[in-house]
């Protein structure tokens, strides 16, 4: 019986191998018409799916008894299992392969990825530069803090880029200004902080309220007659010395006096005739510069009926806008309106016309 | 001859003793239904305030200033009126007290103005509508509480608004912005003011007007799909809100045991730093401006002088012409000149944007650290530590010695030099 059972055994192996592989638990329950279990227990893990199953068919007092035909199918059974154990492995192995060579891939693109990070924290100094601008003007257009038109940054900010624009050869609409405005706007030619400022009206100074009290008559007298006469001589050249050294110690002694008498004002008050002298004091460094004569010329005094023409005069004498001076803020404002509306009708004019 | 003299003396001076005691004396309007000593009463401004009892009596024309919870019921019990406040900084305007004056009216269950603050109104018949008059500022509004239950929640708020500056010499348009909400929490509201009639309801529905004194806020009542936050105050649990529950607890049995005034400068002395800020604000609450004034003068505790000054603002911000009692009081009772009682003035209202961009505000404001009025170097500071943050650790008290002073001011200055050289000042 063992014998002849042997003997067929190729034939069962054979008979197995070209077939299909199939799940263990098919091969339980159909062939040789041998019943199988019932019902078989549920498998806890997926893996050892198979292996548990034929471990069922030995030993005594197990749910079933084995016969010979069971012990032949399982043989065949677990050869199956181990060449797709080795098909598997094979397969694993390439998988295995393959995920290096992405990874290799992977770490490539990532290596290169770094390199770009590191160097997007250090563009190009010339890109940064045009993006700051950029940033700055965008600030300049959209309603801007006041401090930053009145010390002319956001004016200055506009004046470039409308420069720029003309420079191409793109003008922008009629933007009208009033002559009441351009006279309240400083320039300067980038040599000083300010322009002429205070001294615009041939050095005749408008003294705010709280200067005019009377603990501050001895220097305002002094300087209502120095600052005239340092005009005149700017006018016609360059202001002497002694005048400056003069003008420079009645201005000392103003602030001085302002100092001691801060339990007399208002914080208001102080802090208007701080800055008014703060104001006064760079007026009078433009009375130091060698071409102070050209600031009192008409090709340094802002002209022109329209924005177009204003940036025009400023481009052609390499001029911009300096800081406002007590009481020419609203000017400022205004004109920051002007240039803004000149301004964008360039950016929609452009917009329009994409060839320019 | 002689008889008849005596006869009409006589009936003189009962007619006057009558007058005197009865013909002077407001009509009962209400009656106080939550604890003693949550409710003063006071007649005129010159007069002390006078604790309510639990079922005391309330005067019409009495100016009525609660503690967070006080209840008062109209003498026929028809409206209940609760006065309250933000336990839970959820409110949209920072409300510290709430201030009310009922009116005698026969045409309405509730006739008051609501000086200031936080109040709800419930109708509390068992049918019917409750009329109620609602009076404010320059505003008359008639609201009808359409159902028993129906409850409205009012809020009133004013200050001086940003950069408006302190004039001795106000014109008429030189006055603190005001607004008012009303939300309905519960049932129908038909609201009629001026020549505008409108329903509102409960959420979800049109639940909320807005007004203000510049004439520009929507008439129009706002659709709201929920009640906000802040119009629960009463059900606040967080714990904030129950740490000012408690403290106003304890400052209602300091009342009942001294004076609304003593027990309001009893708290503002207090170790505990709850107790002097809710102390503070009852002093201002009280109008006890004399008592502000110590705190400012004599605390030894910074954060009681920072909200000292707060109240103070918020006092200035009530109505028009508060700064100017207050100006007068300093030229008179604090013997200020004029530039300082005017500079004090200006501090306690604020910086405008221009103001704000100059450089020597800041400088300005460092070298009144320096200044001998401790209102003045007090409030310098106070501005200084908002305006430029960096410095709020330097430590500067304006009620320390002057060398103390001194030192804590050179880092002020030498602060606000650098942040100015920077560009850092003014900010943008």
């Amino acid at each position: 019986m063992y014998f002849s059972i042997l003997r067929l055994t190729p034939l069962f192996v054979i008979t197995v191998l070209v077939s299909p592989p199939a799940p263990a638990q098919a091969q339980f329950a159909g062939v040789g018409g041998v019943a199988g279990p019932a019902a078989l227990p549920a498998p806890i893990f997926g893996g050892y799916y198979g292996g548990g199953y034929g471990m069922l068919g030995y030993g005594w007092g197990t749910q079933w008894m084995m016969n010979p035909y069971q012990g032949y199918l399982n043989g065949a059974a677990n050869v199956t299992t181990a060449n797709a154990q080795y098909q598997l492995t094979i397969q694993q192995a390439k998988l295995a392969r393959e995920e290096a060579r992405r990874s290799a891939l992977r770490t490539r693109r990532e290596a290169i990825e770094e390199r770009l990070y590191e160097l997007s924290l250090r563009p190009d100094p010339e890109k940064i530069r045009q993006e700051q601008m950029m940033k700055s003007l965008e600030r300049s257009r959209n309603n801007p803090p006041l401090v930053e038109i009145w010390s002319a940054t956001a004016l200055n900010d506009l004046l470039r880029d409308i420069q720029s624009w003309q420079t191409r050869g793109v003008n922008g609409p009629e933007v009208t200004l009033s002559p009441e405005v351009l006279r309240h706007i400083n320039v300067t030619t980038g040599t000083t902080y300010g322009g002429l400022g205070l001294l615009r009206d041939n050095g005749k100074l408008t003294w705010p309220h709280v200067l005019q009290q009377s603990y501050f008559d001895n220097e305002r007298k002094r300087l209502d007659e120095l600052l005239p006469q340092a005009v005149q001589q700017a006018r016609s050249g360059s202001v002497s010395r002694q005048l400056l050294e003069d003008i420079r110690a009645a201005q000392t002694q103003l602030k001085r006096s302002l100092d001691a008498h801060v339990a007399d004002l208002t914080p208001s008050e102080f802090t208007e005739a701080s800055r008014y002298l703060r104001e006064l004091r760079d007026s009078i460094r433009v009375l130091q510069q060698s071409d102070v004569a050209k600031y009192f010329r008409a090709p340094w005094t802002p002209k022109g009926s329209t924005v177009g023409e204003l940036v025009q005069q400023m481009t052609r004498e390499g001029l911009r806008f300096a800081p406002a001076v007590s009481g020419d803020e609203p000017y400022y404002t205004a004109l920051h309106r002007a240039l803004v509306d000149y301004d964008m009708g360039v950016a929609q004019l452009t917009m329009v016309q994409p060839s320019h | 001859m002689c008889k008849s003299t005596y006869g009409a003396a006589i009936a003189v001076v009962w007619m006057l003793a009558v007058g005197g005691l009865f013909g002077a004396e407001a009509p009962v309007v209400a009656r106080l239904v939550s604890k003693d000593g949550t409710l003063f009463a006071r007649r005129k401004p010159d007069q002390d305030w006078q604790t309510v009892t639990n079922k005391g009596e309330i005067h019409a024309g009495d100016l009525l200033v609660g503690l967070p919870g006080a209840v008062v019921e109209t003498d026929k019990g028809t409206v209940s009126l609760t006065l309250l406040t933000d336990l839970d900084r959820n409110s949209p305007y920072p409300v510290l007290e709430a201030a009310v004056i009922l009116h005698a009216s026969a045409d309405h269950d509730l006739d008051f103005t609501l000086d200031r603050g936080r109040v709800d109104v419930t109708n509390l018949k068992k049918a019917g509508a409750a009329r109620v008059r609602i009076r404010f500022h320059d505003q008359q509004w008639d609201a009808t509480l359409t159902e028993p239950g129906t409850r409205i929640a009012l809020q009133l708020y004013g200050r001086w608004a940003k950069g408006v500056p302190f004039r001795e010499k106000p014109g008429p348009k030189d006055a603190p912005v005001a607004e008012l909400l009303l939300v309905v929490r519960k049932g129908q509201v038909e609201l009629q003011h001026g020549s505008c009639f409108c329903l509102l309801s409960a959420p979800p529905g049109p639940a909320l007007l807005h007004w203000d004194n510049s004439g520009a806020a929507e008439e129009a009542p706002q659709k709201l799909d929920n009640l906000p936050d802040w119009v629960a105050t009463e059900q606040s649990r967080s714990e904030r809100a129950q740490r000012i529950k408690d403290v106003v607890e304890k400052l209602r049995q300091e009342v009942i045991k001294s004076s609304p005034r003593q027990a309001a400068r009893t708290f503002a002395r207090s170790e505990d730093p709850n107790e002097r800020a809710t102390g503070v604000i009852f002093m201002g609450a009280l109008d006890d401006l004399d008592g502000l004034s110590a705190v400012l003068n004599e605390t030894k505790f910074p954060d009681a002088w920072d909200r000292a000054v707060v109240v103070v603002r918020h006092w200035l911000g009530r109505r028009p012409g508060q700064d100017q009692i207050l100006y007068r009081r300093l030229l008179t009772k604090r013997g200020l000149k004029p530039a300082q009682a005017a500079g004090v003035m200006q501090l306690l209202h604020s910086f405008g944007d221009a103001e704000l961009a100059q450089p020597e505000l800041y400088t300005t404001l460092v070298k009144y650290l320096d200044s001998d009025i401790l209102g003045i170097r007090g409030l310098a500071h106070w501005h200084l530590v908002r305006l430029v943050p960096a410095g709020k650790d330097i430590g500067y008290n304006p009620l320390d010695p002057k060398d103390k002073r001194d030192q804590a001011r050179a880092k002020w200055k030498k602060l606000v030099e650098e942040l100015l050289a920077k560009g850092e000042l003014p900010p943008k």
